[in-house]
């Protein structure tokens, strides 16, 4: 068995046939596959691939012409698969990437700049009077009014915070929920939303990564094409 | 100010145009500003707690003792003040967390004023840490004097006899509520420890994670912070530029660059596995025979129809009788019918018979006298006199 340090790796697949891959293989390919980035937490898949990181890199790159990518932010490591920059590798079909919708671009860009707003808790956990207070309170409190309500004021009605708010939160996070970004929690209490923002968010920064760190050439090209 | 007259304000004495907090409100008062400035947290904590821990088990003779000391001494002193300490230290560490949590929003030069400030906060965290780390050492030493004095009342409860007078009843019952109010006080002095130990953990949990990532930021804050901010002005960019409309929901213009990820789509579909495919063959399973009870059914049948046959013959004979003699005296026969057959069943079933015929035959009369005769008297079965005559 080798490990992620060692680069001394049989470029073949006879790795399958070592009893706990055969046993966990077949659940971590889907979650792979499916766009899921895998921490600790997973403990049976994130020790297969801490044990085999260098055979499975060569069985995603052989057969699916994608990376296997690990990172460590904060301490935490995650793992996940790529394409490469020039390709979508065998998943090129429509049917077999996904990408992002325009609610979860702007909703995932609102929880990564919560992450960082809570960079130093160890465990930054979200909830709905959080949002709240950042569609109300915020240095952008003006625009997130103008786009979740139509008009400027300093409160709406419940309903409106369920239907206007809520629910496109809710449905962007359940999908962030599968890709392992965040982790939904029992809600309390009436609550309509609690969740931790997982280290792998970063994952939705490095998409952006060419925007962020170039982001006053990025806007200005991006404005004079309008 | 009805309402407040209720509860929170009083007229003095003869000066019906004043008005007074009462005891109460006061007390009320003391509350909030025990919640808010925490007085306690500014007691020396280690020896508070060392004066608590030098309880003795030995000291305690009576329940009430042992109430008194959990009211005065541990609910309404020394726990109050360990739990003002353990809110201070929640409150330096929210401090510490919330000025970091703007650091890297800043310039070098506030950054540098912040991670100053931060670390006086991280001082004061670790001694608060360590004070109340100290007074968790010392319950240990508490708990087994507490566990002294729960033993004292259960053998107190266990020495009575088994078999009791009333006055021992009576006692036993006093025994068994003070052993279980001395349980429910060890086990709230437990409670209060665990609590403050996990909260304990929590906070230095934040305080340590907190602590690592400042040093990570401070290798790269150029970097962290230019980052830091382009995800804000980036995020702002995207509010000015999306739009919404019922029927499209969130939109961002067509040049905004949106981004993708793997998703390759599985679908689990469970299907039953059959080993040949085409028409399922059907199996006749060929029903075993018990043949000891085969047996004792056909001779069970095999006396039913002698017994039938044998019936029907003895009918006959009696009703060929009846055409030539007009009368026949049936309780003459009968007793011989049974010996002859070996079965009174059959001679019960000829009379029956043929009474039946006789009843739906005009022709004939059935006069039966209610005498049992003497020749019946040493029978199993008594019969009275039956004739059926020919009219």
């Amino acid at each position: 068995m080798e490990n992620e340090n060692n680069k001394e790796v049989n470029q073949n697949f006879s790795f399958f046939e070592n009893a706990d891959v055969q046993e966990y293989f077949a659940d971590l390919n889907i979650e792979l596959l499916s766009g899921r980035h895998i921490q600790k937490d997973r403990f049976y898949l994130y020790k297969l691939l801490k044990d085999y990181y260098n055979e499975l890199c060569f069985y995603y790159e052989k057969l699916y012409g994608l990376e296997l990518l690990m990172e460590t932010r904060e301490n935490s490591k995650y793992y996940y698969v790529d394409y490469p920059d020039a390709s979508k590798g065998a998943l090129t079909n429509p049917s077999r990437h996904k990408k992002l919708t325009q609610k979860q671009t702007l909703i995932g860009l609102i929880l990564l700049n919560m992450y960082y707003e809570q960079y130093f808790e160890n465990k930054k956990e979200v909830r709905f009077a959080d949002i709240k207070k950042e569609i109300k309170e915020s240095d952008n409190n003006i625009f997130y009014k103008k786009l979740f309500f139509n008009k400027v004021q300093d409160d709406y009605l419940e309903g409106d915070w369920s239907l206007k708010v809520i629910k496109p939160f809710r449905s962007v996070l359940r999908e962030f929920n599968k890709l392992g970004w965040i982790t939904n929690l029992a809600v309390e209490d009436g609550e309509e939303i609690h969740f931790v923002l997982r280290e792998p968010i970063i994952r939705f920064q490095k998409l952006y990564e060419k925007e962020i760190t170039n982001f006053t050439e990025f806007s200005e090209k991006y404005l004079s094409q309008l | 100010m009805d309402g407040l007259l209720k509860y929170y304000l009083e007229h003095p004495r003869e000066e019906r145009f004043k008005y007074a907090l009462t005891d109460f409100a006061l007390k009320f008062i003391k509350l909030i500003d025990n919640k808010l400035y925490s007085p306690y947290a500014k007691f020396p904590l280690r020896d508070t707690f060392k004066k608590l821990a030098d309880f003795k088990a030995s000291e305690i003779k009576n329940i009430d003792d042992f109430n008194r000391w959990y009211e005065f001494n541990f609910e309404g002193n020394s726990g109050t003040v360990i739990i003002d300490h353990l809110e201070s230290l929640k409150d330096y560490v929210n401090k510490a967390i919330d000025a970091l949590n703007i650091y890297i929003n800043q310039d070098q030069y506030s950054a540098l004023k912040t991670a100053e400030n931060v670390s006086i906060l991280f001082e004061k965290i670790t001694a608060k840490s360590e004070e109340i780390k100290d007074t968790l050492l010392i319950s240990n030493s508490l708990d087994e004097e507490i566990e002294q004095v729960v033993n004292y009342f259960l053998n107190r409860k266990n020495s009575l006899p088994d078999n009791k007078t009333l006055t021992q009843k009576e006692a036993h019952k006093i025994f068994r509520e003070e052993y279980d109010r001395a349980v429910e006080i060890k086990k709230k002095v437990d409670d209060f420890f665990v609590e403050v130990e996990y909260k304990l953990g929590q906070l230095l949990d934040r305080s340590a994670y907190a602590s690592t990532q400042l040093i990570t930021v401070q290798d790269n804050f150029k970097n962290k912070s230019a980052v830091r901010i382009n995800v804000k002005r980036l995020l702002r960019f995207t509010l000015e530029q999306a739009t919404f409309s019922k029927k499209e929901g969130f939109t961002l213009p067509e040049k905004f660059p949106i981004k993708s990820v793997v998703s390759e789509r599985f679908k689990h579909i469970g299907l039953v596995y059959y080993k040949e495919f085409g028409l399922q063959k059907s199996y006749v399973i060929e029903p075993k025979t018990n043949e000891a009870h085969l047996k004792s059914q056909v001779l069970k049948l095999d006396v039913e129809l002698t017994r039938q046959e044998n019936t029907a013959k003895w009918v006959n004979h009696f009703k060929k009788q009846l055409q030539e003699e007009k009368e026949i005296d049936f309780s003459n026969y009968f007793y011989d019918i049974a010996s002859k057959e070996n079965d009174a069943l059959i001679a019960l079933k000829v009379g029956f018979e043929l009474v039946e015929f006789a009843r739906h035959n005009k022709e004939y009369e059935i006069k039966i006298d209610r005498e049992i005769p003497e020749s019946s008297l040493s029978q199993n079965i008594a019969l009275w006199k039956m004739k059926i005559i020919k009219k």
